[in-house]
């Protein structure tokens, strides 16, 4: 279990989105331009420049509109399928600390991680070639700090720290925690008020079938059948031997 | 020796253009196919590069399939009853001294070995392409991660059979590799191994 987390408990957002706005001052990412699609939500989703954002849910129940946020952003999963997927050595790493960690640097833009996970968060920049998400502002706990939007949330509806004590005291107040156990346990957590689907998020987050059949099966099949192929030419060759023609007569 | 031409030098062009592609190909993709490839991709300088060669030497694989397709369709695609006793016997690839059915131009386990190069060719353009830009086509995820499963188990076919190709193209039936690199081959050789085009070639000249 990682050490460190995230918890976000929802029914304290305000939508304010300085979370979102926090993110993106910390880590330099320029503003994305958007258009009015009948909803306060904005942008409409993350994007290789938007690594958080609040995702609005406005329904309208009684003559009243209802309002609910998701402050939604990578959630550093321990069993991370786009961890399990990335091709390149040190690309996309997992932490002790509870981060997955996405190394710009190293990232070579093959999009292995997009298809793998559950959650949409990866995504491409078409003019950098490379795939972005949150680091978990991993410069900034690195040196003891809070991450950006847990800092800024003014509401303290993001808390980060020590995994255990935001469990415990979650449970203690009698919350539903989601992303405890899922992939290996999230590190980043929800106290949500509705189901997650409600929110735009897995039930039950885990592995992709295709994908774990893609890196469990396949790929060590692989080796099996080019190994066994060599193998049988070798042992063609040393049994039966090349087939000659000269000072033959037909075949 | 005898010689006779069986290969003309656009067929060998078209043959080697497509054999270096897939090499090239092999060498510029093994890299991700699993981390501990990943050295591999020095040899072209670096995953970036490897993935930039990849992406266009397939391009040129996928049109020399084509080629090969065209050139040889007329040989390769047709199985006749001699092809089928072939099987019965697989080539006396199996035993020595096994008496094998006289073969066209392309024996019936070449004419297999160019269905499969052609269909795989086709699937691996059609994956590859998807893999390369499916932020731009707006693949669904699902689609994606199917593509990656194809890609995989074609490569993995294509490796099998190519391994198996250069094996019996070489050591296992001396002769055979100067029909790619001269493109001739003793008259001998063809009437052991391709007695039916042996003749047809006599008779026509």
């Amino acid at each position: 279990m990682p050490k460190n987390a995230m918890l976000i408990d929802v029914s304290r957002c305000i939508g304010c989105r300085a979370c979102q706005v926090s993110c993106k001052q910390w880590n330099r990412l320029p503003a994305v331009k958007s258009s009015f699609a009948g909803s306060y939500e904005n942008p409409s989703g993350l994007s290789s420049a938007t690594w958080r954002y609040v995702r609005f849910r406005e329904t309208v129940e009684k003559g009243e509109i209802r309002w609910r946020f998701l402050s939604f952003g990578c959630m550093h999963c321990t069993n991370a399928p786009c961890v399990a997927v990335c091709p390149v050595p040190g690309a996309l790493i997992r932490r002790d600390d509870g981060t997955v960690y996405l190394d710009e640097q190293k990232c070579t833009g093959c999009k292995y991680c997009i298809s793998a996970c559950p959650f949409d968060v990866p995504h491409y920049d078409d003019a950098k070639g490379k795939v972005y998400k949150c680091n978990l502002c991993a410069d900034r706990t690195g040196n003891g700090l809070q991450p950006a939007c847990a800092k800024t949330c003014p509401p303290e509806a993001i808390k980060y720290g020590n995994r255990e004590s935001l469990i415990k005291l979650a449970k203690t107040d009698g919350k539903k925690i989601y992303g405890e156990n899922d992939l290996g346990g999230l590190s980043v957590m929800y106290v949500l008020q509705e189901s997650p689907s409600y929110y735009g998020l897995p039930e039950r987050p885990a592995l992709p079938f295709a994908t774990a059949l893609w890196k469990d099966i396949i790929k060590p099949l692989g080796y099996l059948g080019v190994g066994a192929t060599v193998a049988a030419i070798i042992l063609h060759y040393l049994i039966i031997g090349p087939k000659r023609y000269k000072g033959k007569e037909g075949g | 020796m005898a010689m006779i031409e069986r290969h003309n030098p656009k067929e060998r062009a078209v043959h080697s253009i497509h054999a270096i592609s897939f090499i090239i190909l092999l060498l510029t993709g093994i890299g991700l196919y699993s981390k501990s490839f990943f050295g591999i991709t020095k040899i072209f300088g670096g995953v970036d590069w490897s993935r930039f060669f990849h992406h266009w030497a397939g391009v040129v694989f996928i049109i020399t399939v084509f080629l090969i397709y065209f050139q040889w369709k007329d040989e390769a695609s047709v199985f006749d009853e001699d092809d089928k006793e072939w099987f019965r016997v697989f080539g006396g690839y199996l035993g020595k001294g096994v008496k094998v059915p006289p073969s066209g131009k392309f024996n019936a386990g070449q004419k297999v070995f160019f269905k499969m190069i052609f269909y795989a060719g086709v699937l691996f353009g059609i994956t590859g392409i998807i893999m390369w830009i499916p932020q731009i086509l707006s693949i669904p995820k699902f689609i994606v991660q199917l593509t990656y499963i194809l890609h995989d188990m074609i490569l993995i076919g294509l490796v099998m059979g190519v391994l198996t190709h250069v094996y019996l193209g070489t050591i296992a039936n001396p002769g055979t590799i100067s029909s790619l690199l001269t493109g001739q081959v003793d008259e001998q050789w063809a009437r052991h191994h391709h007695e039916k085009w042996y003749k047809a070639m006599k008779k026509g000249k």
